[in-house]
This record gives structure tokens, sequence and C-alpha cells, in this order.
């Protein structure tokens, strides 16, 4: 085989790419730092993200060892009990022991913590601001913002003289982020704690269809194929950079890349089907039940009836 | 050799995914009960699409196809009569793992088919462990299939395959990816497969594998027509076919044997 004479001999640092021995370089600094290096680092982060939560679930632990379908009856539970109780001390306690819980199951707190409590503030707590003032919530007025004088009306409605943040507003939106945080916490407990396709069969052996939970499956699975090979793309092409390719050029290659990725799912699924066809599905699938209740697993269910009933019993005998 | 039962008669067979542009053109093939038989072609002569056709997922624009003694159309595939009992005879495994795994986690692969056939839970649960054994899988059967190299990943496939028990078992590239050593585990096992009379059907340009895993081999044209059929030595030997479907270089220096000296 003849090889182009380009190609038999090693290319001379050309002006305009050859690296300089001396000073180092502004450009390829900069785009070092890209959209695709830092597209990169998102797949990468996913897949790393994904990774750990399942390598946590796999861990022996307490409440890894439960069954998963009491591990969803108890999160309803706690749930429903915990949006009916008042007490903000009864939240908290009862967070306590669902921390102390986690952190005996191999599960880092510093990461619940992070994950509930840096967002859920951002969201429930601009929704509930409103609540705050005299003028949404009547109520004593704990901090007076806004002194208008008198009375102000605006057609219909008539609001009193003063703008002010009231008790009720904040107890009532402290007690709103509690309850919503609390009951995040359980959640991310919950999916940490159990493998994402014990969950999805014991939500099934609830309530949810068959085809459903199949579906969720397999979009899944087969999420993680395409990150996998988005992924090779991207380094294929971050093999072949040589640094100074412009914002326009890669978000071009972004564009070009995601129709790629479409096709390659299309013909995917075709493949898959085949595959299930090949298997004798006709349209229905079988499954065996791989759950065996133990006798711990019933003493866990009654231990958590018993504590969701006795914080809404204390909840009432506390009272107001 | 003739006297055993035939499996698959394909009668002047065509085929094209889009128009114009055939993939099988006048392909006639006999396959008969225990016969193990070597798919030979080039990159992109049709060997998966043969395979697909076979197997009754795909069907001819023009010839036939006649699998256990019935016309292989799609019609024929609606009847579930037919269906299951084809379902559990012919076993594939396709030429990309990636897509043949589906299911959550191993065991579910591995326990998709024996279910889909009709087998107890009890019994499903007996011929899963029973296959990851042989295959020397059990360590991976709670694990989803998606992060298993790619050898791992080719074996959980053959097992998901082998429990349920085909009689004729298509296989697409199976070396591909494999370490040598898994790869001779491999043919290693196909033979043993081979001596329990199962029928096997082989898609590669693997020559290396090709004498230990098949008796008789066809070869498919750069031009998508059957080029030779016969016993494998005699194929395999004919050094100037080889070089005219362009499965071998003027300067490659396979010759039949190789393996055996080699391996
Ligand atoms: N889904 C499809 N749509 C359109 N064309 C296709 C499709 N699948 C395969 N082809 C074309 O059909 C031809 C035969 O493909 P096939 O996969 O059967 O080849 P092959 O012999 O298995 O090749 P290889 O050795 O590379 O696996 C190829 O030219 C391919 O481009
Ligand atoms: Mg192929």
């Amino acid at each position: 085989m003849d090889l182009p004479t380009w190609l038999r001999e090693n290319s001379p640092a050309s002006p305009a790419t050859g690296i300089p021995s001396g000073r180092p370089f502004k450009i390829k600094r900069r785009s070092k730092h890209g959209f695709i290096h830092k597209t990169l680092q998102d797949i990468i982060q996913f897949l790393q993200d994904s990774v750990f939560s399942e390598g946590v679930a796999a861990q022996p632990g307490f409440l890894q060892s439960l069954d998963p379908r009491v591990k969803v009856a108890a999160l309803f539970t706690l749930l429903l009990s915990l949006n009916l109780i008042r007490h903000l001390t009864l939240l908290w306690g009862f967070y306590l022991v669902l921390l102390v819980a986690a952190s005996f199951s191999g599960l880092s707190v510093r990461f619940i913590l992070k994950k509930v409590w840096l967002v859920v503030p951002l969201f429930t707590g601009i929704m509930a601001i409103p609540a705050l003032f005299n003028w949404v919530r009547p109520g004593d007025a704990l901090w007076v913002l806004w002194d208008i004088g008198q009375p102000l009306h605006l057609g219909p409605l008539h609001l009193p003289s003063t703008l002010a943040i009231t008790w009720q507003g904040l107890k009532g939106d402290i007690l709103l982020i509690s309850r919503v945080g609390i009951s995040v916490s359980l959640a991310v407990v919950l999916t940490l704690t159990t493998r994402w396709h014990d969950l999805l069969r014991a939500l099934r052996s609830f309530f949810l269809p068959k085809v459903f939970v199949t579906a969720l499956e397999m979009t899944y699975r087969y999420l993680f194929v395409l990150v996998t090979a988005v992924e090779e793309m991207f380094l294929a092409r971050k093999a072949r950079d040589a640094g100074f390719s412009t914002t326009k050029e890669q978000r071009r290659f972004i564009a070009s890349s995601m129709a790629g990725l479409f096709g390659k799912s299309h013909q995917m699924s075709e493949e898959i089907y085949f595959s299930m066809l090949a298997r004798g599905y006709t349209g229905e699938i079988r499954s065996v039940e791989r759950f065996h209740l133990r006798l711990f697993d019933l003493f866990a269910s009654g231990i958590v009836l018993f504590s969701a009933l006795t914080l809404y019993a204390a909840d009432k005998v506390l009272g107001e | 050799m003739n006297k055993r039962p035939l499996l698959f008669a394909v009668d002047n067979l065509t085929y094209h995914y889009l128009p114009d542009k055939l993939v099988l053109e006048s392909v006639t093939l006999d396959v008969y009960q225990g016969e193990s038989l070597a798919i030979l072609g080039a990159n992109g002569s049709g060997k998966s699409t043969l395979l697909k056709l076979l197997s009754g997922l795909i069907f001819p624009i023009q010839g036939q196809i006649t699998a256990f003694g019935h016309e292989l159309t799609e019609n024929a595939l609606q009847d579930p009569v037919f269906l299951q009992p084809f379902r559990q005879k012919v076993g594939f495994v396709f030429q990309n793992s990636d897509a043949q795994l589906f299911s959550a986690t191993v065991w579910d692969e591995l326990a998709f088919a024996p279910l889909q056939s009709g087998l107890s839970p009890e019994e499903t649960t007996y011929r899963v462990e029973d296959v990851a054994k042989l295959l020397g899988i059990e360590h991976l059967l709670e694990r989803p299939p998606y992060r298993l190299s790619g050898g791992e990943k080719k074996k959980v496939a053959l097992a998901c395959v082998l429990s349920v028990n085909p009689e004729v078992l298509f296989l697409d590239e199976p070396t591909n990816g494999l370490d040598p050593r898994t790869q001779f585990w491999l043919v290693e096992f196909l033979m043993a497969l081979k001596q329990a009379g199962k029928t096997i059907i082989t898609a590669t340009h693997d020559l290396s594998i090709v004498e230990d895993i098949a008796e008789r081999a066809i070869v498919v044209n750069e031009n998508h027509t059957l080029a030779a059929d016969g016993p494998v030595l005699q194929i395999l030997s004919d050094r100037k076919l080889l070089l005219d479907v362009n499965l071998i270089h003027e300067r490659s220096h396979f010759h039949v044997g190789a393996s055996r000296q080699h391996g």
C-alpha cells in the first residue's frame, strides 16, 4: 500500500499550531475550559452521582436490608403523619432519628443535609414569602416594615395601614419549610438505600402497573447506555481538538452530536425490540417476585406504624 | 448428514432495507438438525440480516423461508401455537450485547425467556441458577447488565439465550470483544453444545475459530449473493474464494489449521 507523502513523514510544527517552548499560551488556556469541556465534566459527574447512590444502596446496612415494600409503605405512612403534625419539636425530633438511622446505614449525613437544605428553602421559601406579611395573612406584627399612616383601599381590597411580618406568618413558614424539607429527606434516604429497580418493583406491588415499571426500568437502563455513548463522542472529539475551536464550532458539534444520538437511540430501540421478540416477548411481560418478607421486616413495619401513630397522638396531646 | 430432519429451508430469498439497495439476493439454503454452520462474509455483506430473517424478526421481500415445516411469515408468527414453541426453540445472541440486554439485573435477564416461554417461577429460578453456574457468572446475578465489561456482557447475553434451552442457536459475531482466553472458552463451550446435538449457526469473519465451531460454511459475497456452500475445511482452504469475497487480504497469512497450531 502506498501512503501519500504527507502521511509518511511527521508534520513540521506549523506557525499557528506549534507549541512554543518559552511562554505559555493564552488562547489555549481559555478554550480548555470551553463549552465541550464543561459538558463532558457534567456528563461524568452525572455518571458518578448515579454510581455513587447505587453503591450505597448495595452496601450492607440497616436500612438497605429492609424489604423495599416495607420501605415504600413506611415512606407513605410517615409522610402522612409528618404532614399532619404541627409541633416543630416533634418534626425535628423525628428528623434526628432519621439522620441517626441513615448514618448507621453508612450514608453520609453531610450529603443528605446538602442535598435537601440547599434546595428546599429556596423553592418552598420563595413560595412561602407572601404568607409572612400581614396583608396576606393577618396576625400579630413582629416587625413593621412600612407605615403608610392610614388604611389603604384599592377597589374591593382593604389593607391595614402598616405592612409587617407577623408571628403567625413566620411560624407557619418555618413549619412549612420544615415539613417539606423533612419529607424530602425521607424520600432521599429511601432512594439512597434502595436500588432503583427494587424501588420500582416495590411500587409495582402497591399500585404502579407492570408495563409502566418495565418502561421506566428500560428508560433508566438506556439512559445509561446513551450517556456513555455521549461521553465517548465527546472524548473522541476532545482527542482530535487542538484547543482552537471557537464556541460557535463547539455549539455546532453539540447540535450535530445530538442528532447523531437521536439516530443511535432510534436504532437501538429497534434492536432491543428484536432482542425481546427473539426471546418470546408477545406484548406481555412476566416476572418473578423475588422479595422475601422476613420477620425483621414485619417488626420494622410495626415500629414505623407505631411511631407514626405516636407522633400524631403526641401532637394532639400537646395541643396548639 | 442429509438424513437428519430439515430445520430451515431458504428458497430464493431476497431482502433490502431501502429499495434499490439489495442486502441479500437469491439466497437458497437448507439447514439440518444438529448441523453447525458458519456464515462467512466481509463487513456489510448481509450476515446479520440473514440471521434476523432466519429467526423471524424480519421477513423476506421475495422468496420464502420454511422453519420446522412451517413457512415463516409475519402472519404465521401471529399465531401463538406456532410462535411460542418457535421462540423457545430458536435462540439469538446479537452482535451488540448492549441492545440484547434490556433487563434491570442479570437475574431478570436470564429469567426473561424462560418466563415468556411459560415456565413456572420455581423452574425459572432453578434454570437461572443453573445457567449462571454453567457460565461462571453467579457473582454478576444482582448487577445491572449495563455496568458489566464487554466480555461479561457477552457471557450474560449467551446465558440469557441458553436459559430457555433452545434447539437452534444463532450467534452473531460471538467472539467480538473477547480476550483470547475467553474466546477459547467460548469455542470449547460451543463444541460441547454441538456434541449435545444443538444446531449452531454462527455469523463471523473471525476465520480462526470457524473450523472449530462449524462443520459446514457458507460464504456471502460482497454483492450479497451466496458464493459458496460446503464443508468448512474445503471452503477455508479455497484461498481464491476467500480473496474474491474480500475476507482475507492477499498478504494475510491465514491458513487452515492455524488455530490448532497456535491455540
Ligand atoms: N437497519 C438498517 N437500515 C438500513 N440499512 C441497513 C440496516 N441494517 C443493515 N443495513 C445495511 O445492510 C447491509 C448488510 O448489513 P448486515 O448488518 O447484515 O451486514 P453484516 O454482514 O452483518 O456486516 P458486519 O460483518 O459488519 O456485521 C449493510 O450494507 C448495511 O449498511
Ligand atoms: Mg453483522
